[in-house]
């Protein structure tokens, strides 16, 4: 289930990719206007198709279909991405009905994904009173990343800029960060996976959000409402 | 098994909007007024409301009473700041005034919706639920509360309409609405009345406000679609006619919600617009409207 927008359009094509290859079937696709303001008909929609989960590609909107999931107690767990989930702010927003919802982020206010993460969030909340939203982490790490590129470099020449953050090894607040190189699939994109940057699955649970995924990490296990029925 | 989910569902957002459109109208038929800021009275009241319990911390019934409070006050600042003085202007001619009542109460609907936002961001509010859970009608798993929201709607509406009928502050509301000379003649204050009517009009927009916190949750976004769907409504029943704007809030709920099960929820809106239009060439007055 995606709103239908332009950065959705690659997600759902990864979606339909990657699925089936984690033995998923995809029962049915969903696209729907982000100006959506009544999810009944979609649920029933979807209820009618029997899935064990709705995958989410969803951001412009977030509190709206979540509050009805939960208000019209929609027995299909909802996993994926939604954006406004990241913020400190949903539990309130949605006044505790964000209970149960996942999302990825890169990192939250309280899991040490290196140890740079805690303290950040934590002076970043006594100096503006919120933890920071998901752009804060990398927002963070880049301001130190081209800093010492251009140390490195001497320069703020875009070329050795370039060469320069090519060979970045930085410890950031989001894990190891390198990049891959100028001939990689994916030029110049942050490396993934073990040892590098692997994001995180977190879950709202009782106001928090809750690290469920990597292990290595987390600080509970996935738990659904009671209403949700769980296919296994 | 289809029919009845379009049934049920319908009902509850058509409810909500007679509540929306009913005070709207009542407006228009006293005073003349196309109250453009509609919209955002609505989106405050339920913000008013979600700040009230996630902010404030209060109770659920505390913090929907807040909300309809903040409208009101919302709908008096309205009618002093907004309307009243471009209506007693003696630098803008009469025939211009209708035209300086939209503009100025479009414009403060803009400004409440953009501090709404500045505020409270742009993010979604919802306010929770006075009744939780769900029943099973049929077949058809229902919230509990989008029962509550109707059963409050039509209550609040039947109570408006003994007010409008039965008491003397209601029948000289009715009186102006008919014949605003006659009621001065008979030595009554018209802009006492205006200021009934605005009480009124803020209560009912505020508690639509609340119960659409609750069933939907609002955002500053809201205010345009919200404002033009009570336009829209009150313009198909008859412009100033209530009944006319009852019957016109169930034609555009039902059309709504048979559009968004039987085609696609993205095209919500659009038959009820395509049958505006329609009614506009064959019936300009509206169902039952008067002029």
């Amino acid at each position: 289930m995606s709103e239908d927008a332009a950065w959705t359009k690659p997600l759902d094509i990864g979606y339909e990719a990657c699925l089936p290859k984690a033995g998923l079937k995809v029962v049915e696709h969903i696209r729907f206007s982000p100006d959506t303001t009544d999810f009944t008909p979609i649920f029933n929609k979807m209820e009618a198709a029997k899935p064990d989960v709705i995958v989410t590609g969803i951001s412009h909107v977030g509190v709206q279909p979540t509050v009805q999931w939960k208000n019209q107690q929609v027995p299909i767990p909802m996993f994926g991405i939604s954006a406004q989930a990241l913020s400190p702010s949903f539990w309130g927003d949605t006044n505790g009905a964000a209970e149960g919802v996942p999302s990825l982020a890169v990192a939250t206010p309280d899991v040490a994904v290196t140890p740079k993460t805690k303290p950040f969030a934590t002076a970043f909340k006594a100096k503006f009173g919120t933890p920071p939203a998901y752009t804060g982490y990398t927002a963070y790490d880049e301001v130190y990343i081209i800093a010492e590129a251009i140390q490195r470099a001497g320069s703020t020449d875009p070329d050795k800029m370039v060469a320069e953050l090519e060979k970045t090894d930085f410890e950031g607040t989001i894990g190891k960060i390198q990049f891959y190189g100028k001939n990689d699939e994916f030029t110049h994109g942050i490396k993934s996976g073990p040892g590098a940057v692997t994001g995180l699955v977190f879950q709202w649970q009782n106001g928090k959000q809750i690290t469920v995924w990597p292990k290595a990490i987390a600080e509970g296990k996935l738990k659904f409402p009671d209403f949700v029925k769980l296919s296994q | 098994m289809l029919a009845l989910q379009i049934l049920i569902d319908g009902f509850a957002i058509s409810a909500l909007y007679a509540l929306g459109a009913t005070g709207f109208t009542l407006i228009f038929g006293v005073s003349g007024v196309l109250n453009l800021s509609h919209g955002a009275i609505m989106v405050a009241a339920a913000v008013a409301a979600w700040a009230a319990a996630s902010v404030l911390h209060l109770d659920i019934y505390t913090g929907a009473l807040f909300g309809v409070g903040v409208a009101l006050i919302v709908s008096f600042a309205t009618y002093f700041a907004v309307v009243k003085p471009i209506q007693n202007s003696t630098r803008i001619p009469n025939e211009e005034k209708e035209i300086f009542v939209l503009t100025g109460t479009l414009l403060w609907g803009i400004m409440i919706q953009e501090l709404i936002a500045y505020f409270f961001t742009n993010n979604a509010k919802t306010v929770l639920p006075i009744v939780e859970g769900v029943v099973d009608i049929f077949g058809n798993r229902t919230p509990r509360n989008n029962i509550f929201t109707a059963l409050v709607c039509c209550l609040v509406i039947g109570l408006l309409w003994l007010l409008v009928n039965r008491t003397r502050t209601g029948k000289a509301v009715l009186a102006a609405s008919m014949n605003p000379r006659g009621v001065t003649l008979l030595g009554l204050e018209l802009t006492q009345i205006y200021i009934v009517v605005w009480g009124i009009y803020g209560i009912l927009a505020g508690i639509a406000g609340v119960l659409l916190g609750m069933f939907l949750g609002v955002s500053s976004y809201s205010v345009g679609p919200l404002t033009a769907s009570a336009f829209s409504i009150v313009v198909l029943g008859g412009l100033g006619s209530v009944s006319g704007s009852l019957i016109a809030a169930f034609v555009v709920g039902y059309l709504e919600t048979i559009t968004a099960y039987m085609i696609s929820p993205a095209y919500r809106t659009i038959p009820a617009l395509l049958l505006l239009v329609f009614v506009m060439y064959i019936r300009p007055q509206g169902l039952l409207g008067r002029r």
